[in-house]
């Protein structure tokens, strides 16, 4: 559905490089998360992938078209910017309207239901919307619009929880109804696993991952014990987060949260925890960093 | 049913156990129809994917059987089965720890059993 191949990319003005050769497939439609640090280049990628830039060098094809000033490639996609450009005119009866000229495949009923569910007036000028009526307005646009990539850039932005989760809802809703590609771009990352099947991660201007998010989330095993016992049962390992206090010592270590690993825990007489994936991806992008230095 | 799912372990695991346990417990019957991916999906707020992965257990496990077009039900002497499981992992999953937190503390079996039987009349008494 979406190919990117040895795609770079660097602004004109002074060539600083925000993408390098980066690679992505999937073939599947899926729900995916995007995971970053600020400036890892997520938006960039994104907005490729929508056909909003040119790369420098290397291929992209959304459903086997380039995207780029492509017309009939535009028909399959939608990509909703963190900051969607809106029409100041607009009311949320135009964006529908819009929406539903737009998408050949626009859910109005859901458009409908998720209006009255974020509570947003149908008839008020959508620039004198909060940030989370602007941000609702925003979801509902991806949401119906039902193309096969859909890309959606922080879509809970300024939500608070409890529309947070109707907006969860909704994405799996929508998503049984017409499986396709739905992308999401997010620092709440805690929150939006359970319902993505893939995970992205972005660093550096390069795919670090794209994996299973099964297989991401079992990553991370935290010992902690006395410092000796520590260090001796992760020998070998690839530890990546220390920190001691007096007698104490704690690590992160990259790899499967396992009975195996209980076991060994037990045996030198240390405690266990599964990492949270949000410490485990910081941890990861960190230490890339420094083997980079 | 759990009400909420956890970090430590797979989410289409946990799911696969949630049913087993129900199934054990006799909360699911023999031909009772289990949840379908999309209502395990809708209720705890995940992936349909993860939530038919965890399905999909069972029924490689011949736990239960899919009907196509209605949905999935618990097969016959899946009970039965899982509580021949259960009771084989009953020495690793409980009595191992129990014995290594006793050998620790200096306790030997005789206490430990002693302890068992005394609990029980102390509960009977009440």
């Amino acid at each position: 559905m979406i190919h990117m191949e040895q795609v770079c990319y660097s602004y004109q003005k002074n060539k600083t490089s925000i993408l390098n050769s980066v690679t992505l497939h999937e073939n599947e439609p899926v729900i995916g998360a995007i995971w970053g640090r600020n400036g890892a280049g997520k938006t960039t990628l994104m907005s490729l992938l929508a056909g909003h830039n040119r790369p420098d060098s290397g291929t992209i094809q959304i459903m086997g078209q380039n995207p780029y000033n492509n017309l009939s490639a535009q028909g399959h996609l939608c990509y909703i910017q963190e900051n969607h450009p809106l029409g100041k005119s607009w009311t949320m009866n135009d964006l529908v309207t819009i929406g539903s000229h737009f998408h050949s495949q626009w859910d109005q009923e859901l458009a409908k239901r998720l209006i009255d569910a974020f509570e947003l007036p149908s008839k008020q000028k959508m620039s004198k919307f909060s940030k989370g009526m602007k941000t609702a307005a925003q979801i509902i646009l991806g949401l119906c619009s039902n193309a096969s990539v859909t890309i959606m850039d922080e879509p809970t932005n300024g939500l608070d929880a409890e529309k947070r989760k109707l907006f969860y809802e909704a994405l799996l809703e929508t998503y049984e109804n017409n499986p396709r590609l739905i992308l999401i771009s997010t620092h709440h990352i805690e929150e939006v696993q359970p319902l993505c099947e893939s995970l992205i991660v972005v660093h550096q201007g390069k795919v670090l991952y794209h994996h299973p998010m099964e297989e991401v989330r079992e990553r991370g095993v935290l010992l902690t014990g006395l410092i000796q016992d520590v260090e001796l049962a992760s020998v070998g390992t690839n530890i990546i987060e220390s920190a001691r206090m007096g007698t104490t010592g704690k690590v992160m270590i990259d790899d499967v949260y396992s009975k195996e690993w209980a076991a060994k825990a037990q045996l030198h007489g240390l405690s266990i925890e599964k990492a949270t994936l949000q410490d485990y991806l910081v941890n990861v992008t960190r230490k890339q960093e420094e083997v980079r230095a | 049913m759990k009400s909420t799912l956890d970090e430590s372990q797979p989410i289409f695991h946990q799911i696969a156990m949630m049913i087993m346990d129900d199934i054990v417990e006799g909360r699911l019957r023999v031909e009772e129809q289990v949840p379908s991916t999309n209502e395990l999906s809708r209720f705890y707020n995940i992936n349909p994917a993860t939530a038919r992965k965890g399905l999909q257990e069972l029924v490689d496990k011949g736990i239960i059987y899919k009907q196509r077009g209605v949905g999935m039900f618990v097969a016959k002497g899946a009970r039965e089965a899982l509580l021949i499981e259960r009771k084989q992992h009953f020495y690793e999953e409980f009595i191992k720890p129990l014995l290594e937190e006793a050998r620790r503390i200096r306790m030997d079996e005789d206490m430990i059993i002693d302890l068992i039987r005394g609990k029980k009349d102390k509960e009977s008494e009440i």
